[in-house]
């Protein structure tokens, strides 16, 4: 049987937000992370490409991540992609601060290249491991229909996997993929992707999970376990509806939002999203300062954001004479709001509503 | 507004004729006796429709009585924006409705058919059958469900409960034929690129035209040659290349995609027009209902509380006449159920005042507003309904018998069994 873990996505040097202790926790993350992986002992740890958030990562980092993989070189094999951030511009692979790692013999990669294969040795078994770094999707295709494993089992892990599941070879026992920042386990496809391990893109991690990803293969077939990989930085994520508030109302109410969250540590990141319809004279009344220097520091957080998800519906009130009646309700609307097109609006509405 | 209903083989009734008057009407007979058929009776006469807890009747011939082959519906109401009296008629065969619509007294009708009759019906009752039943219409079981949800899911019940589900339903519309003109647009675009294709694998016309001549020179040097079947195959490349190019000129393929996007960006605005309205609806009428709300509930608790005040979540609470609040889970004396009858019915009247150009209809029908209560909880609804008199007729249907003594009117439905009419007693 052979275990492997596999990581993804932790981009040293991410700065959320540009708050420079995000440097800091972002390789916590990744300690974290190799440690909750080690716990389960596995044969194989893998990092799908993205390590660094840069390719000319800070010295602090590239020594950290040095000193993190030689620490575990002993007790495992690690094998790492280049991600889209690892390389310059132009897939010079050779530029990739991955290749300096894999100089000083604390890693495995693709070398100078965009592919390689890693036979191991695990009981006495030889297993083929297959990287492809961050390539033209073109060259990907190729290599993918070329490589052909010769052992039993064999794994394969990339970045990126631009090509639909259905179309995968069926000769690899496991699929590694990273570069999307959430969880996603196909089981029936034997294909995974474990989520960054940190908050870098938090717009698009919201709502998915990270997982670290252990995979035990034999000749039955694949079983997987996960396990939640947290952030070491608190964060949370309320949402505030405003539709139709008034300025004082809104302020108020994003304070009151604000106040209700309890965070347990300090020091945590809070992000509100904040939805609705509004008017401009709301949008413009709303006192943005006032209420982030309350939130942080009644809170205790290292930062507070708005993000702006609301809709502004112009200048005006809108008063409606029948909002019960679709057709002067849109009337009523577009006058109101001098949008242009009502005739349009009107046919279009009268076809939709059979008339 | 209503004044007589006349039933002929609709469903349980086989010839019964029911008055209305100004005041209260309770309805009252044991399940299954043809309480909610009389409220049936009233829309299909108006609206030729039937909804059932959100559904249509889909096949009208299910209304005639069984065994007979036609029915007849005939209700005189007076209409809220001329305060004239109409009389309408529908008669129902197997597949088809008829319909005619007189002013009352007049032996010539003004409409007679059942399209023309729906939208003069519309235009002076001053509202569709949306707005109708949510202006009038208090279903079994709203007030129960409303005491029983959260502030938050309360208020998107109260949103759909005034009627302004029919934005969200035009917007799935709109939606839909968004992705139908997508998908128009691709296959249109499809068959272009194909034509496409196929227009660079054939030759050009000065190609032809080249062709052309250097087959003529050949014939002028040697004509003892034989070029026809070169000539027809020439012609035939000559058809193809028009027959392309037609078609790639046609205006399904040339204009109609420009045609198509326009009329994206319009559904697109429309969707977005249709997803405020209904905010800036509810935002208008919620002080309204505030009101409304108040002062019925005022009506039967007035001497134990003083205010009922409605927050913007829909967050109910009460002070008492000291002036302490009292959260709602704190006073259980029937008055939580109380309270969301007075917003309930606080949204009819506040509707009918203030969310349509006409004049309010005038009428509040109650179906079954105690159901799902006990005995102690629903003890102030006879005062309740008593206090609606700021409502020209209501009419409540109900099992409940202590609502008898507080209403003008009560018709009492017995059973007869054997699928003979119900009896109707009339007590003033």
């Amino acid at each position: 049987m052979v275990r492997i873990a596999h990581i993804s996505d932790s981009h040293l040097g991410n700065t959320l937000f540009q708050l420079v202790e995000r440097k800091e926790d972002v390789r916590k993350c990744l300690r974290k992370a190799v440690r909750m992986a080690m716990r389960q002992s596995p044969d194989i740890l893998v990092h799908t490409g993205d390590l660094f958030d840069n390719p000319l990562p800070s010295m602090e980092d590239l020594n950290f991540a040095m000193e993190l993989f030689k620490s575990v070189q002993d007790k495992v094999e690690v094998f790492l992609v280049h991600g889209n951030h690892d390389i310059p511009f132009g897939y010079h692979h050779i530029q990739s601060p991955i290749t300096s790692l894999e100089t000083a013999g604390v890693v495995k990669s693709t070398g100078k290249s965009d592919y390689k294969l890693h036979e191991v040795d695990i009981d006495g078994k030889k297993t083929e491991i297959h990287l492809i770094s961050w390539t033209r999707e073109r060259s990907f295709q190729r290599k993918l229909n070329d490589i052909i494993p010769e052992t039993n089992p064999a794994f394969l892990f990339a970045h990126h996997i631009p090509v639909p599941k259905e179309r995968l070879p069926i000769h690899f026992n496991y699929y590694g993929c990273g570069h999307a920042h959430s969880f996603w386990l196909d089981e029936e496809y034997d294909i995974g992707r474990p989520g960054s391990t940190c908050y870098v893109n938090w717009n698009k991690e919201i709502g998915g999970t990270k997982k670290l990803i252990v995979i035990d293969s034999d000749k039955q077939g694949n079983e997987y376990t996960t396990e939640q990989i947290n952030d070491i930085r608190e964060f949370k994520f309320p949402q505030a509806q405003i539709t139709g508030m008034g300025p004082d109302e809104v302020n108020s109410y994003l304070k009151k939002i604000l106040e209700k969250l309890s965070p347990k540590k300090d020091g945590s990141i809070i992000i509100v999203r904040v939805n609705g319809t509004i008017d401009s004279e709301t949008e413009n009344g709303l006192d943005r300062v006032k209420i982030l220097q309350h939130a942080e520091s009644k809170l205790n957080s290292l930062f507070v954001h708005i993000e702006p998800n609301w809709e502004c519906y112009g200048p005006r009130d809108i008063r409606l004479n029948q909002p019960l009646n679709i057709e002067t309700s849109i009337r009523d609307y577009v006058e109101q709001t001098e949008e242009k097109g009502l005739d349009e609006l009107m046919d279009f509405l009268g076809r939709i509503m059979g008339v | 507004m209503l004044e007589t209903l006349e039933l002929k083989n609709f469903k349980v009734f086989t010839d019964q004729l029911i008055e209305f008057h100004n005041g209260s009407l309770a309805i009252v007979g044991p399940n299954g006796s043809g309480k909610t058929t009389i409220l049936e009776a009233i829309e299909f006469a108006l609206f030729k429709r039937i909804t059932r807890k959100d559904k249509t009747v889909r096949r009208i011939e299910e209304l005639i009585k069984h065994g007979r082959t036609k029915g007849k519906v005939k209700l005189t109401f007076t209409a809220p924006i001329n305060q004239r009296t109409y009389t309408v008629v529908r008669k129902i065969y197997p597949g088809e409705t008829k319909a005619e619509l007189f002013v009352k007294g007049d032996h010539k009708p003004i409409e007679s058919t059942p399209k023309k009759v729906d939208e003069e019906i519309e235009r002076v009752l001053g509202m569709d059958r949306h707005a109708f039943s949510a202006l009038t219409y208090v279903r079994q079981g709203e007030i129960d469900s409303l005491s029983r949800s959260t502030p938050s899911k309360r208020r998107s019940n109260l949103y759909n409960m005034m009627g302004l589900g029919i934005y969200d339903n035009t917007g799935s519309r709109a939606k839909k034929e968004f992705r139908s003109l997508k998908k128009e647009l691709t296959s249109i675009k499809e068959a272009k690129i194909n034509l496409e294709k196929i227009r660079t694998r054939l030759p050009s016309e000065t190609e032809l035209k080249e062709a052309e001549l250097a087959l003529q020179k050949i014939q002028t040097d040697s004509p003892s040659l034989d070029i026809d079947p070169i000539k027809i195959l020439l012609d035939k490349v000559v058809l193809s290349v028009k027959d392309i190019e037609s078609e790639l000129n046609k205006p399904e393929i040339s204009i109609r995609p420009e045609e198509i996007t326009h009329e994206m960006k319009v559904s697109k605005q429309l969707q977005r027009i249709l997803k405020t309205i209904p905010d800036i609806a509810e935002v208008q009428l919620r002080p309204h209902i505030r009101h409304e709300a108040r002062s019925i509930f005022k009506e039967i608790f007035g001497d134990k509380y003083s205010d009922l005040v409605i927050d913007d979540d829909y967050d109910i609470s009460l002070y008492d006449l000291k002036g302490n609040k009292v959260s709602l889970i704190a006073a259980s004396g029937g008055e939580d159920v109380c309270v969301n009858f007075a917003l309930r019915v606080g949204m009819n009247t506040a509707l009918q005042k203030h969310s349509i150009a006409s004049p309010p209809p005038g009428l509040l029908i109650l179906d079954e507003p105690g159901a799902g209560l006990d005995a102690y909880r629903r003890r102030w609804l006879p005062d309740a309904v008593q206090g609606l008199d700021s409502i020209q007729q209501v009419i409540v249907v109900t099992h409940m018998e202590e609502l008898k003594q507080s209403v003008d009117r009560v018709i009492t439905l017995i059973p007869q069994g054997k699928g003979r009419q119900p009896l109707l007693e009339i007590s003033d």
